[in-house]
């Protein structure tokens, strides 16, 4: 079978429990744009959390990404330019006996995951759409909605768990701006 | 009453179409968003809807009014506040 090819990196993702802070850090200090947010409720593997996944452009089609509460969530996605070499990389793995444990259409990348010996979780996919200004948008909304949301439990003294809670303040966020 | 906020993009577009076909109220886009919005209860299916388990369980990313009573594998309930 033909070696197939990556196109670079696609995202890094990486845990964290600061959402303000690493907000502030990559958005507001380095200056790296926030493009793209994905918030959901927990599902997949049993007992797998409620999750926010959220990607700051770091150029070239790359992203550095951060997971909300999973250390599990450390890993990289490499890229390829299309569905029949994303098909091509499922086999080629495959054949060589390296489980490919998930295959899944996310919103914006449809992408296999499977581990390398040390454990680390390695994801290879292909981008369906472009990210737009409205991902953009859309992705300010969610981390502000976010951020109040984890302000609110740290004042509670209560673990930031539920992305209910994110998705009302959100919808608060969303009927101000039409009134 | 229970409203949703969908993002008008095309991962989400069955979202939109499902509740016209169910006859719940859709509004917009406005700002980007469609409002789909009903008194009492809203019920989403989706399988219905045609939805892969990635995309339907982020249905509720752009935003809710509401309180949610059941979010499983194919059903979606959000009843009022």
């Amino acid at each position: 079978m033909k070696q197939p090819v990556l196109k670079g990196v696609h995202h890094t993702a990486r845990p964290t429990w600061k959402l303000a802070e690493t907000v502030e850090f990559y958005r507001d200090k380095l200056g790296l744009r926030l493009v793209h947010a994905i918030s959901a409720k927990g599902w997949g593997p049993e007992g797998h959390p409620d999750f926010l996944h959220f990607f700051f452009d770091s150029g070239q089609g790359s992203t550095n990404a951060f997971h909300s509460s999973r250390a599990a969530s450390v890993h990289t996605a490499w890229q390829v330019d299309s569905e029949a070499a994303l098909l091509e990389w499922k086999a080629f793995l495959e054949q060589r006996g390296v489980k490919v444990e998930m295959h899944v259409q996310h919103e914006l990348i449809e992408s296999i995951y499977f581990r390398d010996p040390n454990g680390y979780l390695i994801e290879i996919g292909r981008q369906i759409r472009e990210m737009s200004a409205l991902d953009e948008r859309d992705a300010a909304m969610t981390l502000e909605a976010a951020i109040a949301a984890e302000s609110e439990a740290r004042a509670r003294g209560v673990p930031f768990k539920s992305i209910e809670a994110v998705w009302r303040r959100k919808g608060a966020l969303q009927s101000k701006a039409a009134a | 009453m229970v409203k949703i906020f969908i993002l008008d993009v095309p991962e989400f577009r069955p979202i939109v179409d499902g509740a016209r076909r169910a006859e719940i109220g859709v509004s917009g886009p406005t700002r980007g968003y469609y409002v789909i919005a009903r008194e009492g209860e809203l019920v989403l299916s989706r399988k219905a809807l045609g939805l892969k388990p990635a995309v339907w369980y982020s249905s509720l990313s752009g935003g809710m009014q509401g309180r949610i009573a059941q979010f499983d594998r194919d059903t979606l309930r959000i009843i009022e506040p």
